[in-house]
């Protein structure tokens, strides 16, 4: 018995953020300062909710557009890269292998500048691509080393029978592997869109101030300009997140399945 | 510590990991090394052009002065005896090292035992509401929950308003204006430190351990904790290696905390390197010095996980 | 010269003005038409053949206008979009683009974006980012051309003639370089809740810091947290050190280098000669005593926030609990009354604003200069400087003469009173221009000689902003006077070491 309610107070703090994010964006910010931990002080401001909407309902569209691009791009050739890294042998795997890996030790902003500028000088600024590549580009490594672990747990008895029907490793790839995969695509597939769906600093850097822009740099507009007489953009903020995320919630309900089947088919470890 | 007789008994496919190299099946040939390459090739193109070529770019800069805009100056190796010789360079590596200690054990032993927890509910069920609502909190960005812990820790806050209900009055603090106290409440920030990530992955290490294993424990009587330390925590070892080697490669790069919380304030008594890199580069104007910084600290990192790497793969299965 | 005093243009005259401009622009297009030059009645219009848009990012002073809505509970700005307007019917080849005051015009963004030559033509940003932390070159020194006439002021013969002189003198870079035209004044203040006061039984503002304590005391008494916010060492510095080193002394810092005004070469040597270092000059910290007892009335929370960065989004700041009615008083910009009343369910209460005290009984250096002004500064939002080519590569020559002319165009008393007036949040600054009525009295602090002695912001950034958290400490309680003097001797020493070597300020000299 007592398991349960451990777990259930466990989990209402590890949720309490989206209450939080909940109970401020339906309150003014003079309201937020009684009390920001609960319902205090009335009447609920759901025009924020219609004003949030208001500046990022276009946003959407693009940032569904990237990231849903970017994951496909991410997983097709992550999981490609996955299988030779686990299948293939090849002279230099493990330096290559390593020299993928150490991209998860460099920190995005340090790379910024001369990245900003290739993107630039491809001419992809004000385009989806001037995102959707560099994202490809970035979700690699992680997404590799998930695949490798999972790839090289397949037993090999799977492959045998195709093998000796002279099975080539793209047919293995089509045939055999990938649709065994489905749970850990999804998996990565998740992992990858909370992080694109919510990334700033590149695309307000990329798509700066034109119409098209994706929702973190629509909803961080909320708190510009500096010098101008309003207060209330932090809880309308809250608000355009929680739409936000909306999506998300669609998407982790639809998948949740394969995506805790990902997780939980034992294969994400060393 | 370990079990002899009980990992001996394990059937093969649960012990089988990444990195123990088997006989892999494929189709034979002479060049399927090339197809080894073609796979990788397009992730080589992408990683290259988008990952290594700035990044390489922006590790030039750390043999210089270079302040983002005009024409880097070559230095040599001047940013790097600058760097040992700044004291606010090296409390950060004090720092990190204390965040790192402190932090990794706190992401990793709430995950496990709560996947302990869920693992041992009845009903699937139970189980799978618990998973998803762990889970769910990945939607919202993080500077949210960040926000909950300022006003935890503030003078008149939830921390201290709860120390002077139970009558320890005597311990409020100003948690993050008091450079004793600040860089501690970073670190115990996100009590209680369940990242859905970790949870996952090792709740689903949990669930391939045999049943018959389990069975056998309890048909012998082995308690709750006995259980836990002879066969769940060994049986796991692959995902404590995974989450350890992620950990390491994360915990030293947490910037927004001290961002967004203390500012690497009071002092510098919560500066890290890469937030001191990232207040030198952007704050400052030096990019250079910031670059700098964050070579030796990729260069740290690396040589972590590769020892890492190699001391597991030197672990007999 | 003549200037309309309406506080909200639009209100009265737009439609006149209007129609007054388009015959402007007709006779200009006509006398253009016939041949020769454009000849106004009183000032020659320059012609300018370049053809194509300007993008204007121009801050919190950006107009609505085509693609870009008012951001909610913002007052709706017009006056840049009526005289860009204005300006395309006398340059109908040239465009102004507004760009989305969404713009990422942080540090880290600027920088990327000069990196790449991708910067906005023309770009709001604080001086002192351009003269300071930016790279140099990537903003067009204005200098030359402060000193030529401004075409669109009639009979004008230098620019610089209608710009405040100490602003000017203020905002120029190290070696003299002018890299934005500085068309505000934002004012800081005590601004405090009628109703509140009243209710603390305080009928006049306090006259002295004593005064001050006092009702402090009295609002705490009755149950009112007197004030809050995050403690404010750039603008309590200007106040108290001005007024502890005192006008001959002031004068004599500012007289160091060349350049007028207090710059920060006069501060190093200022430094290098004892007058601001700690160690050797008692003024310099005997005023943090007097702060740490005011701040020992703000909330605490406000208090303990981090100095440096910005506030974390949604943390009470000083002014979201004025809004909510929660703090009698800040000490803050002269935005605050109109934050208050555009802050949506904000507490229902008149605003008062009164000066920082006399300083007389803070300490036994007080002096008799009255530096309550000194905390407020040019530095807002009419700051606006032209990209160069190397940091915007679809600048050019031609481009710049068209930037430049409305940059002059919008830059001239007229039409800065016009702009500022509008937000309401400032006072324009250029010759003969009046600020709105609430901030009649608030004007003789930027006519009057000022002096923003802050005892060294710019020698390094990570030296002032050890300063800034070491001040924040000591009047947060976390240390003592003596650990305090000892580590911000220390920091003020490395920075203005680093300042000497970087700018090659030779001591001797001096």
């Amino acid at each position: 018995m007592w398991l349960p309610a451990g777990l259930i107070v466990l989990a209402f703090i590890s949720l309490y953020p989206i209450i939080y994010a909940v109970i401020n964006s339906l309150k003014t910010e003079p309201q937020s300062t009684v009390n920001p931990f609960w319902f205090t002080n009335w009447p609920l401001q759901w025009s924020n909710f219609l004003i949030a909407f208001e500046t990022i309902w276009h946003a959407f569209f693009t940032s569904a557009i990237i990231t849903s691009v970017s994951v496909v791009g991410i997983i097709a050739l992550a999981s490609l890269s996955g299988y030779a890294f686990a299948r293939i042998p090849f002279p230099a795997k493990n330096v290559l292998f390593m020299i993928i890996f150490g991209l998860l030790l460099v920190p995005g902003f340090l790379t910024l500048i001369p990245l900003f500028i290739e993107i630039k000088d491809f001419g992809l600024l004000d385009h989806d691509l001037g995102l959707i590549l560099p994202y490809i580009a970035g979700g690699q490594a992680f997404a590799i080393f998930v695949f490798r672990s999972f790839f090289s747990g397949l037993p090999d008895e799977i492959f045998e029978s195709a093998v000796m029907d002279g099975a080539s490793d793209l047919t293995l790839y089509g045939r055999i592997v990938m649709p065994l995969s489905i749970p850990i695509m999804v998996t990565i597939a998740i992992i990858n869109v909370v992080g694109i769906w919510g990334d700033y600093v590149l695309p307000s850097l990329v798509m700066n101030a034109t119409g098209h822009r994706t929702l973190a740099v629509a909803i961080v507009s909320f708190e510009a300009p500096k010098f101008a007489p309003s207060l209330n953009v932090y809880n309308i903020e809250l608000a355009a997140y929680l739409l936000a995320s909306i999506p998300l919630l669609f998407l982790f309900s639809f998948l949740m399945k394969y995506f805790i089947q990902g997780m939980t088919s034992g294969s994400i470890k060393m | 510590m370990q079990p002899r007789g009980l990992t001996a008994a394990l059937p093969e496919t649960s012990a089988r990991t990444v990195t123990h190299r088997r006989l892999v099946s494929g189709p034979n040939s002479s060049r399927r090394w090339v197809i080894g390459y073609l796979f990788i090739l397009p992730t080589l193109v992408f990683v290259g052009v988008f990952s290594y070529y700035p990044a390489v770019k922006a590790m030039q800069g750390a043999f210089s002065n270079w302040n983002g805009f005009n024409p880097p100056v070559f230095v040599g190796l001047g940013n790097f005896v600058q760097m040992f010789q700044d004291p606010v360079f090296i409390a950060s590596l004090w720092h990190v090292l204390i965040w790192t200690v402190v932090g990794i054990p706190l992401s990793l032993i709430p995950p496990f035992l709560v996947a302990e927890m869920i693992f041992h509910l009845g009903k699937a069920r139970s189980q799978y509401v618990f998973r998803t609502m762990f889970i769910i909190p990945m939607v919202l960005p993080g500077f949210v929950g960040l926000l909950i812990w300022l006003f935890i820790y503030q003078p008149t806050g939830l921390l201290n308003q709860f120390l002077g209900a139970v009558g320890l009055g005597f311990l409020r603090h100003q948690w993050l204006a008091d450079p004793h106290t600040a860089l501690g409440a970073l670190i115990g920030m996100g009590f209680p430190w369940i990242g859905a990530f970790q949870l996952l992955v090792l709740y689903a290490g949990l669930q391939a351990i045999p049943m018959e294993i389990l069975d056998a424990a309890a048909v012998d009587g082995v308690g709750t904790w006995s259980r836990i330390r002879a066969i769940d925590i060994p049986m796991i070892r692959g995902q404590w290696k995974l989450l350890f080697i992620l950990a390491i490669v994360s915990v030293p790069q947490n910037l927004i905390a001290p961002l967004i919380l203390t500012d690497g304030g009071p002092g510098t008594a919560t500066v890290t390197p890469v937030f001191y890199m990232y207040q030198t580069a952007i704050g400052y104007g030096l990019y250079g010095y910031g670059m700098a910084i964050a070579f030796l600290l990729f260069l740290a990192m690396m040589l972590l996980a590769i020892v890492n790497m190699k001391y597991i793969q030197s672990q007999p299965d | 010269m003549t200037i309309g005093s309406d506080d909200d243009y639009r209100k009265g005259d737009r439609f006149v003005m209007y129609r007054k401009i388009t015959l402007a622009a007709a006779c200009c297009m006509v006398l253009a038409g016939a041949g020769g030059l454009v000849q106004a009645k009183t000032a020659k219009i320059p012609a300018i053949h370049w053809k194509g848009t300007i993008n204007f990012y121009a801050q919190s002073l950006t107009p609505v206008g085509p693609g870009i809505k008012q951001v909610s509970g913002e007052r709706p700005l017009h006056a840049l979009y009526d005289l860009s307007v204005q300006f395309n019917h006398l340059y109908p080849n040239v465009h102004i683009h507004f760009v989305n005051p969404a713009y990422n015009s942080s540090n880290q963004a600027v920088i990327a974006n000069a990196a790449a030559g991708t910067l906005k033509d023309m770009m709001w940003n604080q001086y002192e980012n351009y003269d300071f932390v930016f790279p140099q070159g990537i903003a067009y020194n204005l200098m030359p051309y402060f000193r030529q006439p401004n075409p669109y002021i009639p009979g004008n013969k230098h620019w610089i003639g209608v710009m405040n002189p100490s602003i000017v003198k203020e905002t120029l870079a190290p070696g003299g370089q002018a890299y934005v035209v500085d068309g505000d004044w934002l004012a800081v203040n005590f601004f405090y809740n009628k109703t509140l006061f009243k209710k603390a039984g305080i009928t006049t503002t306090p006259k002295t810091w004593a005064q001050l304590l006092q009702d402090c005391k009295r609002l705490k008494a009755h149950g009112i947290t007197p004030g809050a916010d995050r403690p404010s060492y750039d603008w309590w510095s200007r106040v108290f050190l001005g007024n502890y080193l005192g006008v001959p002394t002031l004068k004599k810092i500012s007289s160091f280098s060349k350049s007028p005004g207090i710059s920060e070469f006069d501060n190093a040597i200022a430094y290098y000669k004892g007058i601001i270092n700690p160690q050797k000059n008692p003024r310099i910290m005997a005023w943090w005593p007097a702060m740490r007892q005011l701040y020992h009335y703000w909330n605490p929370n406000t208090t303990a926030l981090p100095v440096n960065g910005s506030v974390p989004a949604g943390a009470p700041t000083g002014e979201s609990l004025f809004a909510a009615g929660k703090v009698a008083m800040v000490f803050q910009g002269s935005w605050t009354p109109n934050a208050v009343k555009y802050t949506k369910g904000h507490a229902k209460f008149a605003v008062g604003s009164f000066p920082v005290p006399s300083l007389t009984g803070t300490s036994k250096y007080a002096t008799k200069y009255n530096s309550s002004g000194d905390a407020g500064g040019p530095q807002a939002a009419f700051q606006f400087a032209i990209s160069t080519p190397q940091a915007d590569h679809a600048m050019n020559a031609g481009k710049f003469q068209a930037a430049l002319d409305f940059l002059r165009f919008i830059s001239t008393p007229q039409h800065d009173q016009m702009i500022v007036n509008e937000m309401g949040n400032m006072m324009p600054t250029f010759k003969g221009t009046t600020p709105i009525k609430a901030f009649r009295p608030l004007q003789t602090a930027m006519t009057k000689p000022w002096y923003q002695e802050d005892g060294g912001q710019y020698m390094t950034a990570e030296e002032y902003a050890t300063i800034r958290s070491i001040f924040a400490e000591y009047v947060g309680g976390h240390i003592s006077l003596k650990a305090a003097a000892s580590q911000y001797s220390k920091a003020v020493a490395t920075g203005f070491h680093q300042f000497v070597l970087a700018h090659h300020v030779n001591l001797a000299k001096y």
